[in-house]
């Protein structure tokens, strides 16, 4: 079975091709421009590089956020709408739970950077989440591990997410964390 | 020929639109989700709210249109989309939609210029008879095209400052009036009459301006509030509406007699308005032009419009790729 994971949280963005639950091949770019004029692209070239059909995907990872809002709006509404129109499995996993599973330690304190501060998540050594996700100042940051300094482990993520429950494709929406002026 | 049918997205600013349009003219089912009760509580549009209101619905809108008609994605012929001009987050929404289905479908996509729309709605409730005037005038527009034929634009007149929709909200703000302002600056201005003096714009040619108009009713609120004295509202939003749409039908006659026109259309969301309606009725009967204006629910945002604009483009193969963005400002005109 094929699964395809969209991650647009990020300068960065990230499409990963996987093949019963190991990946096959992962696309990257970064970019500074509209990620709106590359995802889909790299979504097509991706799968006609590994010789995939898309109607082989069976099911799509996204990847819900923090982040970018504009930019994991961008990832959650190609994924929902392919998951409702093509009645195909759909999961999410947050940016912070992917660092997450890409490390080995007792206390997994990890952190996303945003302009003006970042996110953070806290995490026990089998992946569970301890406490809320919160957006603090920069000089707040202390002992967290920044997103830049973790290589992501996408089959470790593939294993946390066939765990999780798939979802009704209306129902995954970013998850934003950080209030906007008007919610102040 | 083989019939049309092409499904429309529309996201550019605070309404989540789909529709199924038939040959570019007939409106098969639209679902339009209006956030409108969510962005009166801000007093206007908020686009980051509208971004996620957007994204937490579409999905909805489209299984209820394709549920209400009876139709599957398989089954259209073509994908459009609004791609510009508008809130630019809202946009990217609908265009990021609209892709993912050109793509899973193997559909055509096709951008679309949200003012075309405006335009094109025209083609839902009539046909467009060429050359003709359009009367473009909504919250970011006040334009007056002519067009030869589809798709040709050629502009003689606009305004100068602010787009009448524009003045239109701002005076409702200074009058205390709720979001949406200009229907209600409209609703007040009908018990009212013409008894402020606010002065006429004189221009050249074809433009128009509303800056000026806009200030001096900002003026007269301060003046009278700072004297104690009590505003008449009602018959300050007529005289502020008697001459804003007044310089529209200035300009419009100004053109009749010297243009070659042959069908007069109004579009944009201030085509709503009833004044403009009825005075623009009574000019085209003057000079025996016939007018359209679209009905209501094709005179706001929505997708339907957005189809039937598609339709010349799906005719001529005009269609975009995968790498298509979104731009808050791009300009047909």
């Amino acid at each position: 079975m094929y699964s395809l994971l969209i991650d647009t949280h990020a300068k960065i963005i990230n499409i990963v091709l996987y093949k019963d639950g190991k990946m096959v091949k992962k696309d990257s770019k970064e970019t500074l421009k509209s990620h709106s004029i590359y995802v889909m692209p790299m979504i097509r070239d991706l799968l006609q590089d590994c010789g995939v059909d898309k109607k082989e995907i069976k099911e799509l990872i996204v990847v819900n956020g923090p982040g970018s809002f504009t930019g994991i709006r961008l990832g959650i509404t190609i994924a929902k709408t392919w998951a409702y129109a093509k009645k195909i499995k759909i999961k999410a996993i947050s940016s912070l739970q992917m660092l997450a599973c890409s490390l080995n330690k007792d206390i997994k304190k990890v952190a996303i950077s945003d302009p003006k501060g970042y996110y953070v998540g806290v995490f026990a050594s089998n992946n569970k989440l301890l406490e809320d996700y919160k957006y603090i100042a920069s000089k707040d940051l202390k002992d967290y591990k920044k997103e830049e300094d973790i290589e992501i482990d996408y089959n470790a993520v593939y294993e946390f997410i066939s765990y999780l429950p798939a979802l009704n494709p209306h129902a995954v929406n970013p998850l934003y964390i950080k209030k906007i002026e008007v919610e102040k | 020929m083989k019939d049309v049918y092409i499904l429309a997205i529309e996201t550019s600013c605070d309404e989540t639109s789909i529709a199924i349009v038939k040959n570019g003219h007939e409106c098969i089912y639209m679902n339009v989700l209006t956030q409108m009760d969510t962005h009166a509580n801000f007093g206007g549009v908020v686009p980051e709210i509208a971004s996620r209101m957007h994204t937490e619905n579409i999905t909805m809108v489209l299984d209820d249109v394709l549920t209400k008609s009876h139709m599957q994605i398989k089954d259209v012929d073509a994908i459009a989309v609004t791609y510009a001009p508008g809130l630019l987050g809202s946009l990217l929404v609908g265009v990021e939609f609209a892709k993912t289905l050109s793509f899973l479908y193997d559909k055509p996509l096709i951008a679309v210029n949200h003012m075309a729309g405006h335009i094109y709605a025209n083609n839902l409730t009539g046909d467009l008879k060429f050359p003709l005037l359009a009367l473009v005038v909504s919250g970011g527009h006040t334009d007056l095209v002519i067009m030869k034929g589809d798709y040709e634009f050629e502009v003689i007149g606009k305004t100068l400052d602010d787009a009448i929709g524009e003045a239109y909200d701002k005076v409702a703000r200074v009058l205390d009036l709720k979001y949406p302002g200009g229907p209600n600056v409209e609703r007040l201005a009908k018990d009212g009459s013409a008894t402020y003096n606010l002065g006429v714009p004189h221009l050249e040619g074809y433009n128009v301006s509303y800056s000026g108009l806009k200030s001096s009713v900002i003026n007269i609120v301060h003046n009278e509030r700072q004297r104690g004295n009590e505003l008449n509202k009602k018959d300050l939003a007529c005289s502020f509406q008697n001459i804003a749409i007044g310089q529209l039908i200035t300009k419009v006659r100004k053109a009749l007699k010297n243009e070659d026109i042959k069908n007069v259309i109004v579009a944009g969301g201030v085509s709503a308005n009833g004044y403009l309606r009825g005075e623009m009725e009574k000019l085209c009967q003057e000079y025996h032009v016939s007018l359209s204006i679209p009905d209501f629910k094709y005179c706001t945002d929505n997708a339907a419009m957005i189809g039937a604009a598609a339709y010349p483009l799906y005719l001529k193969q005009e269609f975009a790729t995968l790498d298509l963005n979104a731009s808050s400002t791009t300009s047909i005109f």
